[in-house]
């Protein structure tokens, strides 16, 4: 299938302002702009996508440019693929510092107003964080939905794991995902349909998943007085494998290659490249390109939609009909080149508006555009895992930097009644040994050279010995919604365009750091199990060392960018209903991770992707309300569209 | 252009040396008769200092870029005096066990304060692709080398770095091995202890 966005199918801000008759305007190319997209063609509609970076990677020469920049930068950091951008700029890891009590830090795109520093960061860029994510797709458990109720922590959501599964499978088609599903039925789990498999085979444990399965399959650990046993599962994966031919009742499932070149080179099955973060080379991983190669056929097909995109084009400032609170049109800002701040300036208009930018950047427009919303919780509650690593070597060669960045994992603590005590936590276990602590195996050619002064025969004994036996586990710490975590806007921090940036003030409360120390503890209990020599160090002068009862830990951002614009039962206690609709502007929808009060131990884009299918259906019957009655024309007020109140569903 | 005459070019950093010095070693002068000795050198030093043979060397594609990368940051005269010493080493312990061998490299080359950073660069040069940064108390006394920063020479050098070759993997997002392959272990490629000069 082929990313072919022709000339035709690229709008310009002229037409893209004159153009009247849009469905909908969505804001984003990535995992729920495309798939939102998707499902609205797919039913006749007329979308416009905006996008804010370049659509470099629409073209196969585009996307082997970003594979290419990533192999000449010496960092190697989680952005390096994508080039600087002032006007659409993304937060990078290497630039960051620790905060001193009271410090904010402006150097970075991303304010950090402390206390705490994070390194999360996502991509502006067609595809959005899609092409730089790790692509493993678990679910989240029942239990993630109610943490409020079964925990007293943070927020419950107004719709159940059992509303949402359905739209799990969706996404799971639509992702491709590979997995097995008889590796992931346990108790705590998410709980299958019967007989329901993935649409692929899961991927093969790598040769140090096994040796660690090896060390404690058969032992468990004590916890609030449950028995937990230890089993090393493979996580359902976003990349192409083998397909299972028993996947939906039996009629099989084809895989999507890589979309804008032959299938016979790229994007057929996963060929262990340990680089999906931050670019997979071939495209056997999932990226919205899929999806959007898909929306960009339907414009062929006589009962379809269409699609038009705008890239270049930041979304600056949602405007409000203020007679009836409806979104009137985006303001964009449009620039022909990334080194230039010279843009112009549009507005945009559609009957609805789908901002789909990321939890962060989701927030950040609305407050830029004066919109905090009834409930003021516009960029509050803002989610995000906390990461804590540990690292040792295995007592022989276990083969590190091989298969996927990681396949499996230990899930068992993802659930439990611990939780209303310490936060609950996924461990990976990473095929690529140390390098997201230690910047390894650059790191270890610099010590083994420069301070163990080797060379030679020894120099390759010592890499050996200290590079193939590296395992690392990171676990990814449950960390609830919480009011005073947020993203705010500040007018003396912009970007190129002016745009305001936006401000991050982060702190890991004290569940979720219980939950560190737990995870600390367990590294140590599962490593003595093994043999491993545990090679752990927290630096004070790391940007996320926290001391927690006396110890130290560095904890790490998550990429999993949640809670800013909350659903919720009702506008008091949430921004966006449980279709991702705003409760304050009936014809705008806020889609993503911003949408979820809580995020369990799950990462996070299945259930993104799960929601685009809940929300586009609410679209449509918003849409198809307006046709049937007409009640978008509001003439007489000089906004082109709007719904009534009275069609609110 | 005589041999002198090319020698003061190369050991100026204003004319490009390295581009100079390909040039050279692909012509048929006088000077690249003798760079192209020089680049022998520069290869046996490396089989001794990487324990990878010339062959593994040579199949990488690399050794020209690393050879006019060391003459780009520091200047031909510096890579010379290290090869020399080298040289020297080797027809000095000329039968003699790696022991015997690699102590001498330690004391006058590795251990050279002037000549020990650039030799541990072009260890690092093959094993990873980049070169980094010479230590400040490198620069400061024997700089300034105003190209002297950490890079990746090319996106082939990186994806040929000996360092993955090395540990029985692949360069993170090339070479894979392909699907599955990581269930197994890893096969790490045998070396000799005693690397062969030459």
């Amino acid at each position: 299938m082929h990313l072919r966005i022709d000339p035709t199918r690229l709008t310009t801000p002229h037409e893209a302002a004159g153009d009247g008759n849009y469905d909908a305007v969505i804001v984003g190319s990535g995992v729920s702009g495309a798939m939102i997209a998707e499902q609205l063609c797919k039913e006749g509609k007329r979308v416009l996508m905006l996008e804010a970076g370049p659509i470099t990677s629409k073209s196969l020469r585009g996307y082997n440019d970003y594979v290419t920049n990533y192999f000449v930068s010496p960092g190697k950091d989680s952005q390096a693929p994508f080039p600087e951008n002032p006007n659409a700029p993304m937060p990078r890891t290497p630039l960051l510092r620790k905060l001193q009590p009271g410090q904010v830090d402006s150097n970075t795109y991303m304010v950090q107003t402390g206390p705490y520093v994070t390194d999360t960061v996502y991509s502006r860029t067609l595809g959005g964080t899609t092409m730089h994510w790790q692509a493993k797709t678990p679910r989240m458990v029942p239990e993630d939905f109610k943490t409020r109720t079964l925990y007293d922590q943070g927020l419950d959501w107004p719709i159940s794991y059992d509303d949402l599964e359905p739209d799990y499978q969706r996404a799971e088609r639509e992702m491709g995902v590979s997995g097995d599903v008889t590796a992931l039925r346990y108790p705590g789990g998410s709980p299958y349909p019967k007989d329901y498999v993935y649409p692929m085979k899961g991927m093969p444990p790598s040769y140090l998943d096994q040796m660690v399965n090896d060390g404690i399959e058969g032992t468990s650990v004590e916890l609030d007085g449950q028995t937990i046993p230890l089993q090393v599962r493979p996580f359902p994966q976003a990349r192409n494998g083998i397909p299972n031919e028993a996947y939906d009742g039996g009629k099989g499932y084809t895989p999507i290659g890589a979309v804008n070149t032959h299938q016979v080179d790229f994007g057929e099955r996963c060929q262990g490249n340990t680089n999906c973060v931050p670019i997979c080379p071939v495209q056997a991983k999932y990226w919205s390109g899929k999806t959007l190669a898909k929306v960009l056929r339907m414009n062929d097909e006589p009962d379809k939609g269409e699609i038009k995109i705008l890239p270049q084009a930041v979304a600056s400032k949602v405007e409000i009909n203020p007679e009836n609170g409806h979104v009137a049109g985006i303001q964009v800002k449009v620039y022909k080149n990334p080194d230039s701040p010279e843009h112009e300036t549009i507005t945009v208009r559609g009957k609805i508006y789908v901002i789909t930018t990321a939890a962060i950047e989701t927030a950040r427009l609305l407050l830029a555009s004066g919109l905090p919303s009834t409930s003021g919780l516009v960029g509050r509650n803002y989610i995000d895992h906390a990461y804590l690593f540990s690292w040792g070597l295995t007592p022989k060669i276990c083969g590190a930097y091989r298969g996927t960045d990681c396949i499996s994992g230990i899930l068992d603590l993802r659930n439990g009644p611990f939780r209303k005590h310490q936060a609950a936590f996924s461990v990976d276990i990473n095929n690529n040994g140390w390098s997201v602590a230690t910047s390894s195996p650059y790191t270890d050619v610099t010590a083994l050279v420069d301070d163990g002064n080797l060379f030679g025969s020894q120099l390759r004994r010592g890499l050996v010995d200290r590079v193939s036996r590296q395992l690392l586990f990171a676990f990814m710490i449950d960390v609830p919604a919480n009011e005073s975590n947020r993203v705010t806007v500040d007018p003396q921090y912009t970007d190129a365009l002016g745009n305001m940036r936006p401000n991050l003030s982060f702190t890991t409360p004290e569940y979720s750091m219980r939950g560190a120390a737990y995870a600390r503890q367990f590294a140590k209990t599962v490593f003595s199990r093994m043999g491993v020599i545990d090679y752990t160090q927290y630096s004070p002068s790391n940007f996320g060392y926290v001391v927690y009862e006396g110890e130290g830990y560095e904890i790490h951002g998550g990429c999993h960018l949640g809670g800013t614009h909350i659903m919720g039962t009702n506008k008091n206690n949430s921004v966006v209903d449980a279709n991702q609709r705003s409760w304050d502007h009936a014809n705008l929808y806020l889609a993503g991770g911003g949408s979820m009060p809580s995020i369990g131990t799950a990462n996070i884009t299945l259930t993104i992707a799960a929601l685009c299918y809940r929300s586009t259906r609410a679209m449509l019957k918003q849409l198809s309300f307006e046709t049937t009655t007409g009640a978008t024309i509001h003439k007489t007020t000089g906004y082109h569209h709007g719904f009534s109140r009275h069609c609110d569903t | 252009m005589n041999k002198t005459e090319f020698y003061a070019k190369l050991s100026t950093p204003a004319n490009d040396p390295a581009s100079l010095a390909l040039a050279a070693i692909q012509g048929d002068g006088e000077a690249g008769t003798y760079l192209r000795g020089v680049y022998d050198q520069f290869l046996a030093f490396s089989v001794e200092v990487t324990a990878f043979s010339r062959f593994d060397l040579e199949g990488t594609g690399q050794g020209e870029a690393y050879f006019a990368t060391v003459i780009q940051v520091v200047g031909y005269e510096i890579l010379e005096q290290l090869l020399d010493t080298f040289t020297s080493i080797i027809n000095q312990t000329g039968g003699e066990s790696t022991l015997v061998r690699n102590d001498l490299l330690r004391r006058r080359l590795f251990g050279n304060e002037r000549l020990g950073p650039i030799a541990r660069n072009i260890v690092k040069l093959w094993f990873t692709g980049n070169w980094y940064q010479l230590p400040r108390n490198w620069s400061e006394k024997f700089g300034p080398a105003p190209k002297d920063v950490t890079f990746t020479v090319s996106a082939n050098a990186y994806v040929e770095g000996l360092l993955w070759t090395t540990i029985g993997a692949h360069p993170a997002g090339a070479k894979a091995q392909g699907y599955g392959s990581w269930a197994n272990p890893p096969r790490i490629p045998e070396f000799g202890s005693d690397a062969v000069v030459r």
